[in-house]
C-alpha cells in the first residue's frame, strides 16, 4: 500500500530509487478473457494485461501506468500484415503456381525470406520496446526510445551472423553492444539511461557454460548409445545379422523395430539435451543480467540485479508448467511472475534528481508492434 | 454541498509532484495549490487510471490535460466523487457498448466478404487468367502426386485408340478444350480432370464400363471440368485456405494423396456444370448419353452394396468420394433428341484394344 509514500516528494538534490512489485487483485478476471486470445480480441486482452502488470510496478511508491490501447496494436498488425506478409504470400503463391513447388527458385525465395525475417527481427524488438516505452507513464512522464530501429536491426543482424561464424563466442561481446544501443537510447522524459562497461567479465561464465554444454553433449550421446545397446543389443545384433544374410528380396523382417529403437533413442537424447542446454545456459543468462544491470545508470543511480541461475530455472520451469496445464489461459500470470521476478530482484544505489526529469518531447507513434506481434518476440 | 481534500498533483510537465487542494463542487473538481495554477476538471471528462478499489489511492486523469494525474487518498472523498461520477467505477456504458456492437458487426461483415473473395470469387476468376505454362506445371505436380505409385498404360498423345476417342468427342464440338487422356493402372476406380487439360482415367474404370459409350460419357464429364477450369480454381482455393490457416497458426503443406483428392473434390455446382457439358457434347457428337447414365447407375450400385473395398482408406479414392452420384444427377441425363442417330463412340476393334490397354 502506498499511503505512507504520500510525503515522498522528490524535491531537493535527489532521491534514492526504490523499485517494488505491489500485488493488486483483478488479473484473474483479465485472464479469463484470454480464452479469446486466438481471435482479434487478443490485442485488447494484451493491453488489459499490460495495464494491470504495469500498475503493480511501483518506483518510489508511484506506480507505472500503461496508456497503450488495443486498437493501436490492431492497426499495427493490419499494417504489417498488409505491407509485408500478404505480398510475400502472394509472391510465393505465384512462384509456386508458375514454376511448380520444387523448383530451385522457390528454395532461393524461401532462403531470401528467412534472411529478411532475420533482419527484421531486431527491428521488431526495437520497435516493440519503443512502443511500450512511449505508452509508459511514471509520475505523468513518458518514456521513449530515441534511436533508429534500422541501425539497431543492422547491428542485430550482424550479431546473428557473427554468432554462427564464431560458434557462439562472439555472443557476450555482441549482446553487450546490443544492450548498450538499446539502453543508451532509453529515456524517461528528458533523462537518459546510460550503459557503460566491458564484455570481459562475461567471458568467464560464457566459457564455463560453453565447455559444459560441449562435454555434456558428448557424455549424453555416449550414455544414450550405451543404454540403448544394453537394453536392445540382442535385437540390434539379430537385425544386422539378418541384413548380412539378406538375399535382396526386400527389407529384413525387423526393419520397423530397428527404426523404432533408433527413433526413440534420438527423441530421448534430444529431450535430455534440451533440458541440459537450458539448465546450463540459465547460469550464463543470470550472470549477464546482473552484469548488464550493474553497467546501467540513471542520473547518479546505478542498478543492481540479483539474478541467479537456480531462480531463473525455477521461474521458467514454473511458467512452462503453468502454461501447459492451463492450455495458455494462465499466460497473464506467467507474465506477471516474470515481471515480479525482475522487479523484486532489481534495485538501485545512488540518487536520481526527480526535479530534473521533464516531459519527453519525442513524437509518439500512432500504431504499435505490428512486427513484434507477427514474430511473437514481445514477451508481454 | 462541496467537500475538499489534500491531493497530489502531477502536471505532466515535470516528474516532481505538487501538493494541491481539491474541492468537489457542482462545476467539477477544482484543483489549486501553492505551485499549481487553479483549474477545474469537469466530472464528465474525468477517467480513472484504474478502477477505484478500497485501500488503494484513486488516480484520475482528465481529457483536457493528457499527461496530468491527480492522486486522491482520502476514501470518503473518493466515495462521494464516485457517487457523483459513476462512470469512474466502470459499469455498463450504453454509448460504449453500442460502439463495440457496431465494430463487431462491421468486422463480421468484412470477414465474410474477404472469405467470399478468397474462397469463391477469386479462384474462379484467376483460373481463367492463368497462363497455360502455369497450368501445365501444376498439372505435372498433381499428376505426380496422384499417380506416383501407379503405372502409366497409355496417353492420347501416342496411343491411336485414345486419340480416336478424343477426336470422336470433338465431332460437332469445335469449342472443346485441348485435352490429353492418360490411362493409369491405379488401385482405384475413378477419373480425374487435372490442371492444363489432362484427364486421368484408371484401368478399373475401363474394366467397369460395358461399352465405349460409357467411357466416352465419363470423358465428356471430365472435359466439362477442364472447360470450366474447376481443378485450377480448386487449387487456388486450396492455396487461399492455406494462407488463411497460416495467418491463424503456421499451417501445413498440402501434397499428400488424400490432400490432392480433397482438392479434386468439387462442389455440387461444379458437378452439375460438368454433367451439363457432357450432355451437350455427347449430343453434338451423336454419342448416346444413356451410356453415361448406365455407368452412373452401375457406380451407384457398386457404392451402395459396399463391394468396392473394405476400410476407409480403400474407398476414399473411389468415384463416389470425388464425384458423388445422386439420383438427381442420373435423372438429369437425357437420351439423344429425336432425329439424331447415335453412332458408337468407339469401333469394336478400338473398344477391344482399350480394354487391353494396360496389358
Amino acid at each position: 500500500m502506498s499511503f505512507q509514500t504520500f510525503g515522498t516528494r522528490g524535491t531537493g538534490a535527489g532521491t534514492p530509487l526504490t523499485i517494488e512489485y505491489v500485488e493488486q487483485p483483478g488479473l484473474g478476471r483479465i485472464a479469463l478473457l484470454m480464452v479469446l486470445t486466438l481471435t482479434v480480441y487478443r490485442f485488447w486482452a494484451k493491453t488489459n494485461v499490460r495495464r494491470h502488470i504495469w500498475s503493480c510496478v511501483h518506483i518510489n511508491g508511484e506506480p507505472l501506468e500503461y496508456t497503450g490501447r488495443g486498437v493501436e496494436l490492431f492497426l499495427g498488425f493490419l499494417i504489417v500484415f498488409g505491407l509485408f506478409f500478404l505480398p510475400i504470400f502472394i509472391v510465393l503463391a505465384v512462384l509456386q503456381l508458375s514454376l511448380g513447388p520444387e523448383h530451385p527458385a522457390i528454395i532461393l525465395a524461401n532462403l531470401a525470406l528467412f534472411l529478411v525475417i532475420l533482419f527484421l527481427w531486431g527491428m521488431a524488438l526495437y520497435r516493440a520496446r519503443r512502443y511500450q516505452l512511449s505508452r509508459t507513464l511514471w509520475r505523468g512522464i513518458r518514456g521513449s526510445l530515441v534511436g533508429s530501429s534500422m541501425s539497431y536491426s543492422l547491428l542485430y543482424f550482424g550479431a546473428m551472423l557473427l554468432r554462427s561464424m564464431t560458434l557462439g563466442w562472439s555472443t557476450p561481446a555482441m549482446n553487450l553492444n546490443l544492450q548498450e544501443r538499446m539502453i543508451g537510447d532509453m529515456r524517461i522524459g528528458s533523462m537518459p539511461f546510460r550503459f557503460k562497461g566491458r564484455a570481459g567479465p562475461l567471458y568467464g561464465p560464457y566459457a564455463i557454460c560453453w565447455v559444459a554444454t560441449f562435454v555434456v553433449t558428448i557424455v549424453l550421446a555416449l550414455v544414450v548409445g550405451i543404454a540403448g545397446y544394453a537394453l536392445f543389443g540382442d535385437t540390434l545384433g539379430a537385425f544386422f545379422e539378418s541384413i548380412n544374410k539378406n538375399d535382396g528380396s526386400g527389407p529384413p523382417p525387423d526393419t520397423d523395430l530397428f527404426v523404432g529403437i533408433i527413433a526413440v533413442a534420438f527423441i530421448v537424447g534430444f529431450l535430455l539435451f534440451t533440458v541440459v542446454y537450458y539448465v546450463t545456459w540459465a547460469f550464463y543468462v543470470a550472470r549477464e543480467m546482473s552484469i548488464f544491470a550493474s553497467y546501467t545508470t540513471l542520473d547518479s543511480a546505478r542498478f543492481r540485479m540479483e539474478a541467479t541461475g537456480g531462480s531463473l530455472i525455477a521461474l521458467v520451469l514454473g511458467n512452462l508448467l503453468l502454461m501447459i496445464f492451463t492450455l495458455g489461459i494462465a499466460t497473464p500470470f506467467a507474465q506477471q511472475r516474470l515481471v515480479r521476478y525482475l522487479v523484486t530482484r532489481l534495485s538501485a544505489d545512488g540518487i536520481v534528481d526527480v526535479n530534473a526529469i521533464l516531459q519527453s518531447r519525442e513524437a509518439v507513434g500512432r500504431t504499435g508492434e505490428g512486427l513484434a506481434d507477427a514474430f511473437d518476440v514481445s514477451w508481454i | 454541498m462541496s467537500i475538499r481534500t489534500d491531493a497530489r498533483f502531477f502536471d505532466g510537465e515535470i516528474a516532481r509532484d505538487h501538493i494541491a487542494v481539491v474541492e468537489l463542487t457542482d462545476r467539477g473538481l477544482e484543483i489549486e495549490g501553492l505551485d499549481v495554477r487553479q483549474r477545474i476538471w469537469s466530472l464528465s471528462g474525468l477517467s480513472a487510471v484504474a478502477l477505484p478499489q478500497p485501500g488503494y489511492p484513486l488516480r484520475l486523469s482528465h481529457e483536457s490535460e493528457p499527461g496530468a494525474r491527480l492522486v486522491i487518498t482520502q476514501e470518503a472523498f473518493t466515495r462521494e466523487l464516485v457517487t457523483r461520477a459513476p462512470h469512474l467505477a466502470g459499469g455498463f456504458n450504453a454509448k460504449r457498448a453500442g460502439r463495440v456492437a457496431v465494430i463487431v458487426a462491421v468486422s463480421a461483415l468484412l470477414t465474410a466478404a474477404i472469405l467470399y473473395l478468397i474462397l469463391s470469387f477469386a479462384p474462379q476468376t484467376l483460373a481463367f487468367v492463368m497462363p497455360d505454362s502455369w497450368r501445365n506445371s501444376l498439372g505435372d505436380h498433381v499428376e505426380a502426386a496422384l499417380a506416383s505409385d501407379g503405372k502409366l498404360c497409355a496417353s492420347s498423345a501416342s496411343n491411336a485408340t485414345l486419340g480416336r476417342l478424343a477426336g470422336r468427342l470433338r465431332e460437332g464440338n469445335p469449342e472443346m478444350p485441348a485435352i490429353e487422356i492418360k490411362i493409369y493402372d491405379l488401385n482405384i476406380l475413378n477419373a480425374f480432370a487435372l490442371p492444363g487439360g489432362r484427364i486421368v482415367i484408371t484401368k478399373q474404370l475401363i474394366d467397369a464400363a460395358r461399352s465405349g459409350d460409357e467411357v466416352a460419357g465419363v470423358l465428356g464429364h471430365e472435359i466439362g471440368h477442364v472447360y470450366h477450369r474447376h481443378s485450377e480454381a480448386q487449387l487456388i482455393r486450396a492455396m487461399g485456405i492455406e494462407l488463411l490457416l497460416k495467418i491463424a497458426s503456421g499451417g501445413g503443406e498440402i501434397g499428400s494423396f488424400a490432400g490432392i483428392l480433397a482438392i479434386l473434390q468439387y462442389s455440387r455446382d461444379a458437378e452439375r456444370e460438368a454433367d451439363d457439358f457432357a450432355q451437350k457434347t455427347l449430343v453434338n457428337a451423336a454419342i448416346d448419353p444413356l451410356g453415361l447414365k448406365r455407368f452412373f447407375e452401375e457406380i451407384k450400385k457398386l457404392e451402395g452394396s459396399g463391394s468396392s473395398g473394405g476400410g476407409f482408406f480403400d474407398t476414399m479414392g473411389d468415384m463416389m468420394s470425388t464425384h458423388p452420384v445422386t439420383d438427381e444427377r442420373i435423372e438429369a441425363i437425357k437420351p439423344l433428341p429425336a432425329g439424331i442417330v447415335a453412332r458408337p463412340a468407339l469401333s469394336a476393334d478400338d473398344w477391344t484394344s482399350l480394354r487391353k490397354i494396360c496389358g
